[in-house]
């Protein structure tokens, strides 16, 4: 038993040596520590001799295994390593090849402004509501104040359907439908975005276009709620440095009004092309909601205040994108569209 | 309205520079929209005294002129022969430049040496009323040597206002002083209006009657006798050019430069063409005719009002006077009208006949009843400066309901509550003097106590609002005017407080959010066409005549044809954003828009219905092209995968797609979609007959869903399965099926078959050709089978399995395939 012992391992010893790939190795685990092999069956073997000889043959045999196992694997990684090194080698690639382009859609860059003009307002706990774009005459103008010879209607020649039925000019008669709805509940705390038209066509002006609008009644609204929720906006939108300035205006629906100019984002307020020198760019105009308005569409003046704006999204785009030609939105020219980011 | 700085300044001391003042105004809501300079010159352009003048030596046509520079005497040759020796005219010297960019040099002309030239008004950029063209000459008030630039309303800053519509009062330069005075505390001078009148009664020569006095609240004239028509002074013309009217004679001038004065127009008649000598107001009769001053012969109806003699209309009220009337060189006695006018019927009368005009844009937004008196004084006083004459004693003034004083009540805890800010009542006094209200305090309100206003900085006043601010109605129209003068930037920022409202956007929107997540997942680019559509379109894609989609609504006034109805579809403006992109070779389209589509009103609805649809187009091929692999075209299963993609992202499983003949679509690649029995749209590939039509060299998938019925039927809630604890039976099974099956059926039946326990089942080859009998295809499923609660049974499977196969087979004729 000793002698096979020995003679296993001087074999053992000089067929591992010889094994010079992968393969050979691998036989010659098989061949010494197999099922049958060469190890394996002397360690059965081990059952026949005698019990005083026991122990120290199967400690020696178990030595004898354990090394065998281990030089096994030694020798494995070390032919593992140079024949991979030969092998990854040959499968080389050069990495400056272009990838393969995933087709990604991006959503149109009105929406993505719209998206995340809702998300500012929403997050400040406004509701978002709609309004149809088709509109009696009475939400569009006479409940917002505008009646019907009032000269505010210059600023706006609308697409007729029926004598008292037309294409909204604004968002605003959305205000009136959810103050209708709502009255005499508080607060009313809303944006509505939407489509509007308006008969004209150029390169500041589309006969369709989006505004969104936003609606606040409570008891005790001030115009300072007003400003400070256009700043926040603002800084929103336009990076939390920005500045606002409110001007008076005027509009039929609130008193007081104003218009409200952001500090311009191209030059900082030093004055350049794209806001014609001024420093500033008006991006909206607002206001207190006007009594006539809190009292037709259901609240009482003398309880509550509020107050509204709108604005004009794709102005919004515009200056967020660079954008000078307000028919860029329209013409849906894939490699305008494509220069979109993925949002 | 266009307001020359040193024109204003006549009414009101500035201490502030042109652009400051605008700025100032600007912030005060009067918005200075540019401020230009009027007649700009460079400086070497100086007043020139003419010392002597000499013929020209070598031509006839050509004077040698002596000119005062200022700086010694230069010699220049003039063509002009208007000028005479001790006249003052513009003098370029060489190195200035004239309004067209020429440059004026020392120059020989004909041997003799001209250092400089002497222009007209023309050449200065003047449009000057003049007897005949020739050097410009400038009166007394210029020294020689000055430099025109310098003197008033040439290279004179204008400040041009964007007016909101509520401010007609500064459609005049006191009105503009006003608010001026309001923001820097200096008096408005008003200018002198005393008039010295002649012994003749005005009434006995005129009278005055005004049939409808809600159209013409008040109507006054004064008479002119004994003038003489010609130029108005250099001066006045200049003031006028610079405000941007055309001078004409020193009549209309007047009319022009009073109604800039003072917002108000008046108007000139010649009362030697009046008929009666007497003044109607009155609505047009049906059928009456106008000649009026533009040369047109207008056709009145009852709707205008009319100035009218004892026989004929002689003006359109506050829109154009008559040419019957008009003021001529021959002309010496006038009657000048100061009249007020309804806005409303104003705007009618100059939109109907498309006649804007400077006068009719004052009384639309309306004009101060209570200045009628003073605008004549001055308007008679000044045309007696300017033409002579003699002014007739006393003026007709009717005027059947003059207006009570009108007071509007201020409140501090409004003014506080509406600024977010308190305005002490020392303060709220000033700023409302300043605007010309007459403030009655007596009343003080010790009631009030509620916020931190101090008591003794409340209070409640009646404040008497002036005649020329009709705008300031309301409490809160007070309140606008405390805040501006003082400044919207003393406005704090502040947020709304209160109850908290939560700020999620609606289910509707949610859906539709995701419906755009998963399009542009898949790769589609979102679009926005215009809610209008060509109704030709219709014929050009063929719609029957019943299709509900050719019942659109109509506009109005569209602004062309292109535009004329709203759509009911949103695939035609896919289909030319498709050419569009196409003519710029951009040929993988994939594109989808979800917007509104537009339907008739239901009967006793006044508002059309309004949908929001779903459409989406692909043409080109699958994927961008790689070095890789070539990619693949799209074809119909890329349309239908994408419409999947949307129901898995919905959670529907069961939409059907029933193959049929649809309009717009290919006869036999088309599918209705269909949802819990109800049709919700339909998807294919664009008929040939419309490709050619289109000129589309590819063929084009498209879709368009109704998704009203979505929104409404579909839960954004959503549970997730536990994972299964048992192994599944995996089984791949292969029909030979007869080609009119469809994939449907055999779907169906297997899923019928299958019942709880086939967990999954996915059509994994399509096969034709050899080893398959003719007409016949075969169809491959890998179907999953799994107990819940226990490990499935190979036999249990086997008995499913045939099943399936007995069922297909007595249904369909399908048998199993032997792999």
């Amino acid at each position: 038993m000793k002698e096979s012992i020995e003679t296993i391992k001087k074999k053992f010893n000089s067929e591992l040596a010889a094994a010079y790939d992968l393969e050979t190795l691998e036989k010659v685990r098989v061949r010494f520590l197999g099922k049958k092999g060469e190890i394996t069956s002397l360690m059965k073997s081990l059952g026949q001799v005698t019990a005083e000889e026991k122990p120290l043959l199967g400690k020696e045999l178990n030595q004898f295994k354990k090394s065998a196992e281990k030089m096994l694997e030694e020798r494995k990684t070390e032919l593992k390593s140079n024949t991979s090194l030969s092998l990854w080698e040959k499968e080389r690639l050069d990495v400056t090849l272009p990838g393969k382009p995933f087709k990604i859609g991006r959503k149109h860059p009105l929406i993505s402004v719209l998206k995340e003009m809702e998300e500012i307002f929403t997050c400040m706990g406004f509701q978002v509501v709609e309004g149809p774009d088709v509109e009696m005459d009475y939400y569009n103008f006479e409940a917002l104040n505008i009646p019907q010879d009032h000269p505010a209607r210059d600023m706006q020649d609308s697409f007729y359907i029926t004598p008292d039925v037309l294409l909204r000019t604004h968002t605003s008669p959305v205000q009136i439908r959810t103050m209708e709805a709502q009255a005499p509940t508080l607060p009313v705390r809303v944006i509505a975005p939407g489509k509007v038209y308006r008969r004209d066509d150029d390169l500041t002006h589309s006969p369709m276009f989006h505004q969104v609008e936003g609606l606040v009644v409570d008891k005790g609204i001030s115009m300072g709620d007003l400003k400070g929720t256009l700043l926040l906006f603002a800084r929103e939108m336009f990076g939390s440095d920005r500045e606002i300035r409110l001007r008076p205006s005027y509009f039929p629906f609130t008193e007081p009004s104003a218009e409200v100019d952001i500090l311009c984002i191209i030059c900082d307020g030093r004055g350049c092309r794209t806001c014609g020198d001024s420093g500033w760019m008006e991006i909206l105009g607002s206001g207190m909601v006007h009594p006539k308005v809190l009292r037709i569409s259901g609240y009482d003046p003398e309880n509550v205040t509020g107050y509204a704006f709108g604005m004009g999204v794709e102005r919004i785009a515009m200056l967020k994108y660079g954008i000078d030609d307000i028919r860029t939105f329209y013409n849906n020219d894939l490699r305008m569209l494509k220069q979109h980011q993925i949002s | 309205m266009k307001v020359p700085f040193n024109w204003l300044r006549e009414y009101i001391d500035i201490y502030l520079t042109p652009e400051e003042l605008a700025e100032r105004l600007t912030m005060a809501g009067i918005e200075v929209a540019e401020l230009k300079i009027f007649a700009p010159l460079s400086d070497k352009i100086v007043a020139g005294k003419i010392k002597n003048i000499f013929p020209h030596p070598e031509a006839n046509n050509l004077q040698v002129v002596e000119v005062e520079s200022g700086e010694g005497l230069v010699q220049v040759v003039c063509g002009a022969w208007n000028i005479k020796e001790g006249d003052l005219a513009p003098l370029a010297l060489p190195g200035a430049y004239l309004p067209d960019g020429t440059e004026i040099k020392n120059a020989e002309i004909k041997r003799i040496n001209s250092a400089g030239m002497l222009c007209s008004g023309i050449e200065l950029g003047l449009d000057l009323a003049e007897e005949e063209p020739g050097i410009l000459i400038l009166d007394e008030g210029y020294t020689p040597g000055s430099s025109l630039k310098e003197s008033n309303f040439i290279h004179e800053p204008v400040l041009e206002l964007d007016l909101t519509p509520n401010r007609g009062d500064c459609l005049g330069l006191i009105g503009v002083a006003r608010e001026v005075s309001a923001l820097t505390g200096e008096g408005v001078k008003l200018p002198s209006s005393a008039v010295k009148e002649s012994t003749r009664e005005i009434e006995q020569l005129s009278s005055v009657e005004i049939a409808e006095p809600y159209l013409c609240p008040r109507y006054t004239a004064r008479m002119l006798e004994g003038i003489t028509i010609g130029f108005s002074p250099l001066q006045i013309q200049l003031k006028l050019l610079s405000a941007g009217l055309r001078p004409i004679n020193n009549i209309v001038d007047v009319t022009n430069y009073i109604m800039w004065e003072t917002g108000h127009p008046t108007h000139s008649f010649d009362y030697d063409c009046l008929q009666g000598g007497r003044i109607i107001v009155r609505r047009a009769c049906a059928g009456e005719e106008m000649l009026t001053l533009d040369g047109v012969n207008r056709m009145l109806d009852p709707e205008m009002l009319v100035i009218a003699d004892e026989k004929v209309p002689i003006g359109l009220a506050g829109v154009m006077g008559g040419e019957y009337t008009e003021i001529t060189e021959t002309t010496t006695r006038i009657l000048l009208e100061a009249a007020c006018f309804s806005p409303a019927n104003i705007r009618r009368t100059a939109r109907r006949l498309n006649l804007p005009s400077e006068a009719s844009q004052r009384f639309e937004k309306g004009v101060d009843t209570e200045s009628a008196l003073f605008v004549q004084n001055r308007a008679v006083r000044l045309m007696q400066e300017l033409a002579g004459g003699e002014i007739c004693r006393g003026i007709l003034d009717v005027y059947p309901f003059p207006p009570s004083k009108r007071k509007v009540e201020l409140r501090s805890q409004r003014l506080k509550e509406y600024l977010g800010y308190c305005v002490t009542k020392e303060e709220t006094k000033n700023i409302l003097h300043g605007i010309g209200s007459e403030i009655d305090d007596s009343q003080v309100d010790n009631t009030f106590n509620g916020n931190k206003c101090t008591d003794k900085d409340s209070f409640s006043f009646a404040v008497e609002i002036p005649s020329y601010r009709p705008d300031l109605e309301l409490e809160v129209d007070l309140i606008e005017e405390i805040a501006r003068i003082k400044g919207y930037d003393k406005i704090p920022s502040t947020l709304p407080q209160g109850i908290m409202t939560s700020g999620r956007p609606s289910v509707e929107k949610r859906i539709l959010a995701r419906f755009r997540e998963t399009l542009t997942a898949c790769g589609l680019q979102e679009v926005i066409n215009f809610s209008f559509l060509n109704p030709k379109l219709f014929d050009d894609l063929g719609l029957g005549n019943e299709d509900l989609r050719r019942d659109a609504v109509k506009i109005q006034n569209p602004l062309s044809e292109e535009q004329a109805v709203l759509r009911t579809t949103l695939l035609p403006s896919l289909l030319q954003v498709l050419q569009y992109n196409f003519n710029r070779q951009m040929h993988n389209v994939h594109i989808f828009e979800i917007g509104k589509v537009f339907l008739s009103a239901l009967k006793g609805d006044k508002l059309p219905r309004e949908k929001t649809n779903l459409a989406l187009a692909v043409s080109g091929y699958m994927d961008e092209h790689h070095w890789q692999s070539p990619p693949q075209k799209i074809d119909f299963f890329y349309l239908k995968g994408i419409l999947d993609t949307i129901m898995i992202s919905l959670g529907i499983e069961n939409c059907m797609w029933r193959g049929e003949e649809i309009p717009l679509l290919h006869p036999s690649r088309g599918a209705t979609l269909v949802l819990n029995e109800k049709e919700i749209g339909f998807a294919g590939q664009l008929h040939p007959s419309l490709q050619e039509k289109y000129e589309f060299k590819q063929v084009i998938y498209l879709a368009e869903l109704d998704l009203e019925y979505l929104i409404n039927n579909i839960s954004l809630l959503q549970s997730f399965k536990p994972l299964p604890k048992y192994p599944s039976v995996l089984r791949d099974l292969a029909f030979v099926v007869p080609e009119q099956v469809t994939a449907a059926e055999i779907f169906a039946t297997l899923k019928k078959c299958g019942g709880e326990l086939l967990e999954d089942l996915s059509l994994f080859d399509v096969y034709k050709g050899r080893q398959i009998p003719e007409s016949c295809m075969s169809m491959a499923f890998a179907l999953t089978f799994r107990h819940p609660e226990r490990t499935l049974q190979d036999d249990e499977v086997d008995r499913l399995q045939k099943i399936m196969e007995n069922e297909l087979y007595e249904k369909y004729s399908a048998v199993l395939r032997q792999i």
